[in-house]
């Protein structure tokens, strides 16, 4: 914590606290596997496995030896649900379990539940067979073909997987979820919004728990050519120059008001400080403003009721450049400007997961902890020894223009 | 919550029935049909063969309108919701983007997009296997309404910087929920002072071919030979599931404080919203409406209206064999001892389901129907199902004092939303 900063004025009744972390993603499939990785300067991207990605010529933070959740979704289902299902599940599972939340711990009506969801995309071998049954001499689609027969070689459930919230829907059958609720799509403003969403029907006494997070896209051929086509992933390259790459993960805060968390003696792992939300797409149309973020940013630190000063750390959402000149512009006349640090360069661009597998990670890294200078910006030769997070922004922006700011305060920022 | 009244100041419509709110409105009242024989010329054997279709008349005026980004997204969803958003605003009286729109959001429900069997098919090897690697060689050849275009945010971004809406931008995807969860989420988003407007409400289009076998997978369509018009029929004994719509709904929720600063005219006021789960089964709601029940007593109870306060109930009414059924039985635990009962009927009669759009015209219907006192009728409702036996107001539109009403919408998977609207 920055000398001279008063400690927080937690706990006041309205305010909301961190009982549980979740997270899955290309370092671990736990936190503290993440935070073994992360901090140990390793990164997830590799080589794309599951088809032949050469054509795309860029790595990817896949999630690997994902370890199978079981549930009473039918197996072919669950495979056509594809990794949007098992991250999401494998996050609430560590998240609730963290938080020592069992299934009599709170009425299933009391538990909201916000999640933002990446996009879901076909598996080609879903839909395969029918494209086969319904092609024409010149290889064509015809449609009255696939109309008599070529459907009917698609699994009949084959169009509940390509709803985004129906893998959220298992989760609340699974993990009896009946209460307020809402699916938010598909980049890291979304993951923001879950969080602000689940903190404010807190708040406002609608729930007395609520898990709150967000799931990435499952890298697949449809995945990179979107984000291609969004210009979130570039070109293939021939320079050796670091760039951008997708990656797969799954995260999950559980949220409890401060009073109901300590009345049940809950590990109380951060707070709920402020949030800001704006949208603008940058001239050239291919992200955010940086006018947008830095707007994002100071309604967060306003909402916190903190100046640029209050912040430790920033824990950058995007590989883009106008989101850390965004960063530079509210922070830099700060005498003693936070520690900015870019996961993305370890786990990759994450979607509606990364602001929360962020989170995650802000509120796990213990406090004497050296945070690793590969992904510190601008980058150091070592780390930042002896440096104690105490409160977090942690941004999640859109390629499309939507920004989101969230602050977070640690454990240590008393 | 901060104790700020948020109120409906403007609404926009793009439906089968047309394009004018007032047309749709007059429409809808006199009970006319939108659903209709598909036109789709690909799908000449497809099992579904009707829908209700935006007219291609009204098709080329939404592209007319909006030549750069029919050019550059084609996908219907997305041109009917910034037509819808447009109209909606016009109505608001703010057509024209003069004032500072920081504190103006958007919030829209989206379907999923289009997914195209030819993003697959054209690049197939000779042994007819997909090949990744020319396919990402070639990807100025995808589709412009491909799904890999145009993901289910680009309803709400498109509209935020058509309309200069520079504040919270949502997308909410939740199946048939999803436009009154983001019609819920506008009006928090107003009430706790994050915004001072929001746009918000839902567009949807999946008659397309892959759309078109989506719901037949599920068994959930109706494939009867029946009429095209008559194939809708909530509540009826003969309702056999279903039938597609398409289009959007948008509505402008207001600060009553920022509404009245500028002489906005007001439809009603929205007094209440909540959302719940069934956490039940995937693939079919709660038998005994358990979830429904819930969320309709938390909407009421956040309005702080008793159920006796409720004069209408836009249902979620899909004409399936379930929903009606289990829709009946939660309207009957929450409003049964009300006398008189209030009416009910189901939109989706007249335009169709909108899926993921669907709570933005039937918002846009029950607005209307409290500030007019009019209530639209649930067509083809001429045998009744004995177990469906409340007042669906059958087949003629009814004049009624409408003090409150309420708007739900149930998603598949079993996420449910409903939104109150009281007299203003």
């Amino acid at each position: 914590m920055k000398a001279g900063l008063k400690p927080p004025s937690y706990p006041p009744a309205d305010r909301v606290a961190i009982t549980g972390l979740g997270a899955v993603c290309s370092l671990g499939n736990s936190v503290p596997e993440i935070i073994q990785g992360f901090l140990s300067g390793n990164s997830g991207a590799g080589e794309i496995t599951g088809f032949d990605a050469g054509g795309f010529g860029c790595p990817a933070a896949q999630v690997k030896n994902l370890p199978a959740f079981k549930t009473d979704v039918p197996p072919q289902l669950a495979i056509t649900m594809g990794k949007h299902l098992s991250l999401l599940m494998a996050s609430v599972d560590e998240a609730l379990r963290g938080a020592s939340i069992d299934p009599g711990t709170f009425s299933p009506g009391d538990r909201g539940f916000f999640a933002g969801m990446g996009m879901v995309d076909y598996h080609v071998e879903d839909l395969l067979p029918a494209v086969l049954k319904s092609l024409n001499r010149d290889g064509d689609i015809d449609y009255d073909k696939f109309f008599l027969q070529g459907y009917r070689e698609i699994y009949p459930l084959w169009p509940l997987g390509m709803l985004n919230n129906v893998a959220f829907c298992q989760a609340s059958i699974h993990f009896g979820l009946h209460g307020e609720n809402g699916v938010f799509c598909p980049h890291g403003d979304a993951g923001v919004r879950a969080v602000f969403e689940a903190a404010c029907v807190l708040k406002e006494g609608r729930a007395k728990m609520a898990l709150a997070g967000g799931v990435s896209e499952e890298i697949s051929p449809l995945g990179l050519a979107r984000a291609r086509i969004k210009g979130l992933i570039g070109p293939p390259s021939e320079t050796s120059a670091p760039a951008p790459f997708l990656g797969e993960a799954g995260a999950m805060l559980v949220l409890e008001p401060f009073s109901t968390a300590v009345e049940r003696g809950a590990s109380i792992l951060g707070q709920i400080a402020g949030f800001g939300f704006t949208c603008e797409k940058s001239e050239d149309g291919r992200f955010a403003s940086r006018q947008a973020i830095s707007s994002a940013i100071r309604a967060a630190l306003s909402d916190a009721g903190l100046t640029p000063g209050g912040i430790d750390l920033v824990m950058l959402g995007s590989f883009d450049k106008n989101e850390l000149e965004a960063v530079h512009e509210v922070f830099d006349a700060d005498v003693s400007p936070p520690v900015i640090v870019a996961t993305a360069g370890a786990v990759g661009e994450t979607y509606a997961a990364g602001p929360v597998l962020n989170a995650a990670m802000a509120l796990a890294i213990p406090g004497d902890a050296e945070l690793p200078p590969n992904f510190l910006l601008p980058a150091r030769s070592t780390g930042s020894a002896g440096f104690k997070i105490g409160r977090v922004l942690v941004n999640g922006i859109s390629c499309e223009g939507g920004c989101g700011s969230m602050i977070l305060e640690g454990a240590n920022a008393g | 919550m901060a104790d700020r009244k948020v109120v409906i100041t403007g609404l926009g419509l793009a439906t089968a029935l047309g394009l004018e709110v007032e047309q749709n409105w007059r429409k809808a009242l006199k009970g006319v049909s939108g659903v209709s024989r598909i036109r789709l010329e690909c799908a000449g054997k497809s099992a579904v063969q009707a829908a209700a279709q935006v007219s291609d008349d009204d098709w080329r005026t939404i592209c007319d309108d909006f030549p750069s980004e029919a050019e550059s997204e084609g996908e219907r969803r997305t041109l009917f919701a910034l037509w819808a958003g447009k109209k909606a605003l016009s109505d608001a009286g703010l057509g024209r983007v003069a004032e500072d729109r920081s504190r103006f959001g958007a919030a829209m429900g989206a379907g999923l997009g289009v997914n195209r069997l030819e993003d697959i098919s054209r690049w197939l090897t000779a042994g007819k296997k997909f090949d990744p690697v020319r396919f990402a060689g070639e990807l100025d050849l995808v589709e412009r309404e491909s799904i890999i275009r145009n993901n289910s945010s680009a309803p709400a971004t498109l509209m935020a910087a058509k309309f200069g809406l520079k504040g919270p931008n949502i997308t909410i995807t939740s199946a048939c929920a999803s436009a009154t969860l983001a019609l819920g989420a506008a009006y928090r988003a107003v009430k706790r002072g994050e915004a001072d407007l929001v746009l918000a409400g839902g567009a949807d289009s999946m008659i397309n071919p892959v759309g078109l076998v989506f719901f037949v997978l599920l068994g959930s369509v109706a494939v009867s030979k029946m009429e095209p018009e008559h194939l809708c029929r909530p509540f009826d004994r003969k309702r056999s599931g279903l039938v597609m719509g398409e289009g959007a709904g948008m509505a402008v929720l207001e600060e009553e404080s920022h509404a009245l600063a500028r002489g906005a005219r007001i439809y009603a006021e929205v007094a209440g919203f909540a959302s719940t789960m069934d956490a039940w089964r995937l693939t079919a709601p709660h038998p005994e409406g358990n979830g429904a029940e819930a969320c309709m007593s938390l909407a009421l109870a956040d309005s702080k209206i008793p159920p006796e306060g409720i004069d209408y109930i836009n249902a979620h009414g899909t004409s399936t064999k379930l929903n009606d059924l289990a829709e009946t039985i939660a309207i009957k635990r929450v409003f049964g001892n009300c006398a008189p009962p209030p009416a009910i009927s189901s939109s989706k009669s007249i335009i169709g389901h909108l899926l993921a759009g669907s709570g933005g015209p039937e918002f846009a219907f029950t607005v209307l129907s409290v500030a007019q006192n009019r209530i639209h009728p649930t067509i083809n409702l001429s045998s009744p199902d004995p177990k469906c036996d409340l007042d669906y107001v059958p087949n003629v539109a009814r004049e009624r004092v409408v003090r409150a009403a309420l708007s739900n919408s149930f998603g598949f998977g079993g996420q449910n939303s409903t939104i109150v609207v009281r007299k203003y």
